[in-house]
């Protein structure tokens, strides 16, 4: 906007990095029609390094999202042999090892060798996570909190980028393992995706014969290397000032106060939204966290978080309700001193 | 189109229903005046019902007429047809009749206009005007001094002791407020409640400096016989003086043209204390006297032992005027109060005064000058004063020849010398009383009185007026006598006041002074009567005369007149609880009034202060307080970020209205959430003057003007 502020080496990096995120927002805007609220949300989960549980109907879109995603963002290391985008589809009868891979007994060389399983990849979409064992989901939820796997007392990391797209179901339960609350905490956030608008819907349609999925060739890529740098920009220069910080630990522990909820946000949950609202401020052209950045992500980041009483309202309209007075004092103290 | 609260809606309906009414009401049955009243308020309703349909402009207004159709049609079928008429009656018939007829008409009316101006705001002003007319039709009798009128309003607010002008006042401001607040009701409910406090506060203020710097005078007049000051003003010229010096405020002037158009106002009442019928049955209240001749007209004297029985001054304490006339069994002692409405140059009195004291004023807000006098009234008749010689014995030759001096011109003692033969007998020839009648009813023969009439530019004016067409009014008529008695030997000069008729009296103690009744007069000097008044009573008259007083508002303003000293000192408790509670409110009404322009000061100065600090911002505060200003502005503008709402998100919201606002709102944020970007005092600057730009583009003219004297917005901006 405005005039071009001094150019300094932290100008730069925000620069570049927004510039990268706007090539993955084109990209995935261009594939993926009705849906830009949803994208903005994954990018800001995948810059914050956190993870998305995706709630919706099938064919809503959600492979299309995550396979753009991955294949927009090009791997400039290929030779550590790690895939672009990986699909799992969850079924009550996968292994763990289906999963993270398994030691295979090798005949030449007599000996046991790792064979990586499909979460070894930059993004994974890891479909109908609640129909599985949970044996299995915990062993997806501890990759993806620890960015490891360890299979027969080897610790195998994963790529630096990993990023997790779940999904379940919202309505078919039956012979389901619904994921407890505590294991939802690994995820950043809850994003329920609605049917899109008409408009969008036949923007889809008069794209037939060409599938959606070649819709974003030929628009710019960002390379691995970018978003690894994009993520260390919002950890060292984006500046989340005090008010910020401190609007979000009153909103927390209003939230824990309030009458209406069983169990409150956690700390890591503020933890983890710090990332998250300085990823947004960045997808947004800014190098400070602002009440809008809150205002956009909060219920996204507590949503799924905290358990309601029953008969109470939706949680995304309490945590709306107390976030208010939060903004309003925020909104208030940017005029004071 | 805006969608107005219902508060707003409903409030309109109530202000078209009572200018529906306030039509109607002084030309209708109360029936068809509640019948207005209805139509006005459905018709409002309807109105902005209606404009809010898909209807193109022009068939709703001709729908509308259409009404106004139906009202005539429907009138016109119950009163002059069979089809009803003789099954009601005659008299229900035309009071249905009339009620129809006012309920369409207002339903019509008031619809059409308030269809037009929900649809175009240029039209809520034509709205404003009718309901501003209504009211002022409804009191425009009150003007002119007729404090009782109209009488449905008025008498009711008299007889509590309120005074009617304050209250219709009240009334008007607070029409003029509530219509205010309509214009600007888009701006949201709780708004137009703070800006009637607002209002309500104004009017405190209103009633506080009325009551301070007293009621309105009346109006001046055309008067033109110097009784008032700035009676001459800026007409001088225009009616031609000729080169004949500069005249003095309170001379009496020779106009073409005597305006007395707006002349009907009451100037003063006079009181009569005890009773005295004058035998020439006209009161004559006389204000100054002129007897030098200045070689062109009568002007005040400057000998200081000429016309010794005028008083210059109102009286502070007792003036005893120097000369009186002789007492005896032809004058008798009559006590009169003048309560005067108007100012004037000089006291008047009942001719002859003797004395003049100060009185307490009854009503300090509406009478300027109270005074009593004491007059040596004649009650001599003409045949009585037969005997009497002209002049004083007491006179000097010098003073009598100035009395008698008149213009060099043979013509007028010819002419008296001709009427006196031709019209007395021998035996009365020198009989000076009846010179003087025969001369006056000459005159009043062959004169012709006219408001209108060119002698003002003659040499020399009265010659031309006696000797021309004799047409003139009484500076003419007062003159011509003067000159014409002078010019045979007898002394007279011109007295100027005010002529009141005894009939006026009514039989009641009080008599109006209008200001239609200003009048000057010839006088003679009467050996033993002193000063007595002949006046020419003019068969022919160019002019309507004077509509009578209104006799309610003579008995009115004579018991306003006489108020204090008539009322008794103890009286019962409950006035004594409404004195004080009268007292009480009027000075809390001026401590609130003064209060709340403290308040208002205070606020303006901290809204002023708000607005001018960027230009003492440091660079540091700059962005917090160049957007702080802006955002005053736009809260002006009633442009508010709701409550929850993102600096951003208004900033979105805006965008139509103002692009260039978002760029400020983000050098806001960065500069109070730690961003890098900082902007140079010049581009602010910059942005101001684009963002001033957008403004003026945006909203109208009025919107901002009216904004600028908005004194709360700031406390609401966020």
């Amino acid at each position: 906007m405005m005039n071009a502020p001094a150019l300094d080496t932290a100008q730069t990096s925000v620069d570049a990095a927004r510039d990268a995120l706007q090539r993955l927002r084109m990209r995935l805007r261009a594939a993926i029609r009705g849906r830009d609220e949803v994208i903005d949300l994954v990018l800001v989960a995948l810059v914050a390094d956190g993870h998305v549980l995706l709630e919706d109907f099938p064919g809503s879109g959600k492979t299309t999202l995550a396979r753009v995603l991955g294949e927009s963002i090009v791997d400039d290391q290929p030779a550590d042999g790690i895939a672009g985008f990986r699909r799992i589809q969850f079924t009550p009868d996968l292994l763990p090892s289906d999963i993270t891979g398994t030691n295979v007994f090798e005949l030449e060389t007599g000996r046991f060798s790792f064979r990586r399983g499909p979460i070894f990849a930059h993004v994974v979409l890891a479909d109908e996570i609640n129909r599985t064992s949970p044996k299995v989901q915990a062993a997806m939820l501890e990759a993806m909190a620890e960015k490891q796997v360890t299979v027969d007392d080897t610790t195998h990391p994963l790529d630096e980028l990993f990023f997790v797209i779940a999904t379940q179901n919202p309505l078919d339960l039956a012979g389901t393992y619904p994921l407890p609350t505590p294991q939802l905490d690994r995820f950043l956030f809850k994003l329920v995706m609605h049917h899109i608008d008409r408009d969008s819907e036949l923007a889809v349609l008069d794209a037939y014969p060409r599938p959606n999925l070649t819709m974003a060739d030929g628009l710019a890529t960002v390379s691995r290397t970018e978003v690894v740098a994009a993520r260390k920009v919002v950890r060292h220069e984006v500046h989340i000032a005090q008010a910020v910080k401190d609007s979000l630990v009153d909103l927390a522990r209003s939230l824990r106060s309030d009458p209406r909820i069983l169990s409150g946000a956690s700390t890591r949950s503020l933890v983890l939204s710090l990332p998250a609202l300085a990823a947004r401020a960045l997808l947004f052209g800014r190098d400070f966290v602002s009440p809008e950045d809150l205002e956009a992500l909060a219920p996204f980041v507590f949503e799924h978080r905290i358990e309601c009483a029953p008969g109470a309202d939706e949680p995304g309209d309490i945590v709306r309700e107390l976030l208010a007075p939060q903004l309003e004092r925020l909104a208030r103290q940017s005029l004071r001193r | 189109m805006v969608e107005e609260p219902w508060l707003a809606t409903a409030l309109r309906a109530a202000v078209m229903a009572a200018t529906a009414f306030a039509f109607a009401w002084p030309i209708a049955q109360p029936w068809a005046a509640g019948a207005a009243a209805l139509g006005g308020c459905v018709g409002a309703l309807a109105g902005a019902g209606a404009a809010r349909t898909r209807l193109r402009t022009p068939a709703l207004v001709l729908g509308f007429a259409a009404l106004l159709l139906v009202a005539w049609g429907l009138r016109a079928s119950v009163v002059s047809t069979n089809l009803l008429a003789p099954s009601l009656g005659p008299g229900r018939a035309l009071d249905l009749g009339d009620a129809l007829f006012f309920g369409f008409a207002a339903l019509g009316t008031l619809g059409t206009l308030r269809a037009l101006s929900a649809r175009h705001r240029v039209a809520s002003i034509f709205e404003l005007l009718v309901v501003g007319l209504a009211f002022a039709n409804l009191v425009a009798a009150h003007r002119m001094g007729a404090i009782d009128r109209p009488h449905d309003l008025a008498d009711p607010i008299l007889a509590a002791g309120g005074d009617p002008t304050i209250v219709f006042l009240a009334v008007g401001a607070v029409a003029t407020g509530v219509m205010v607040l309509l214009l600007l009701s888009e701006r949201g409910l709780l708004r137009s409640g703070v800006d009637l406090l607002v209002v309500v506060g104004l009017l405190l203020l209103l009633f506080g400096t009325t009551h301070m710097l007293r009621m309105p005078s009346p109006p001046p007049t055309g008067g033109g016989l110097g009784l008032r000051p700035n009676d001459e003003s800026g007409q001088g010229q225009n009616h031609g003086q000729g080169g004949h010096g500069q005249s003095r405020d309170d001379d009496l002037q020779f106009r073409d043209q005597y305006d007395q158009s707006n002349d009907n106002v009451p100037v003063g009442v006079v009181l009569l204390h005890d009773d005295y019928s004058p035998p020439s049955g006209v009161y004559y209240l006389r204000q100054n006297a002129f007897s030098q001749y200045n070689g062109r007209r009568l002007v005040g004297t400057t000998r200081p032992d000429a016309d010794r029985d005028l008083v210059a001054s109102f009286p502070s304490t007792r003036i005893d005027v120097p000369e009186t006339p002789p007492l005896g069994a032809n004058r008798t002692l009559v006590r009169t109060t003048v309560a005067l409405l108007a100012e004037h140059t000089r006291p008047m009195g009942l001719e002859a005064p003797l004395r003049f004291e100060p009185a307490q004023n009854p009503d300090p807000d509406r009478f300027v000058r109270v005074y009593d006098i004491t007059s040596a009234a004649l009650t001599a008749d003409a045949a009585a004063m037969l005997g009497a010689t002209a002049g004083s014995s007491s006179w000097s030759p010098d003073l009598f020849r100035y009395y008698t001096q008149g213009p060099d011109d043979p013509r007028y003692a010819a002419l008296a010398n001709q009427i006196l033969d031709e019209s007395l007998p021998a035996e009365m020839r020198h009989v000076p009383v009846a010179e003087i009648l025969a001369l006056m009813d000459w005159l009043g023969a062959v004169g012709t009185y006219s408001l209108r009439s060119r002698h003002a530019n003659a040499e020399d004016p009265t010659a031309d007026f006696l000797f021309g067409d004799r047409i003139g009014y009484c500076v003419h008529f007062s003159h011509a006598a003067t000159f014409l008695a002078r010019s045979v030997g007898l002394p007279a000069r011109v007295g100027s006041g005010y002529a009141l008729e005894e009939a006026q009296r009514q039989g009641g103690s009080a008599l109006l002074i209008a200001g239609d009744r200003a009048h000057a007069w010839p006088e003679f000097y009467l050996e033993g009567y002193g000063w007595v008044v002949f006046d020419v009573s003019p068969r022919t008259v160019a002019t309507p005369p004077p509509s009578p007083p209104d006799p309610e508002l003579q008995r009115l303003l004579g018991e306003l007149a006489r108020g204090q000293s008539v009322a008794p000192p103890d009286a019962s408790p409950v006035p004594e609880m409404v004195r004080a509670a009268r007292r009480v409110g009027s000075s809390a009404a001026t401590y609130g009034g003064l209060g709340l322009a403290l308040v208002l000061l205070v606020l303006f100065l901290w809204k002023s202060w708000r607005r001018l600090a960027p230009l003492f911002s440091s660079e540091a505060a700059l962005p917090r307080v160049v957007y702080r200003a802006e955002l005053d502005r736009l809260s002006e503008l009633s442009r508010r970020r709701r409550r929850g709402e993102s600096r951003e998100a208004f900033a979105t919201r805006l965008a139509s209205e103002l692009p260039t606002f978002e760029g400020l709102t983000r050098a806001h944020l960065a500069s109070a959430f730690g961003g890098r970007l900082r902007l140079e005092r010049a581009r602010y600057r910059e942005l101001a003057g684009l963002l001033g730009r957008e403004r003026r583009a945006s909203f109208a003219v009025w919107r901002r003007a009216l904004a600028l004297f908005d004194p709360f917005s700031f406390l609401w901006s966020r």
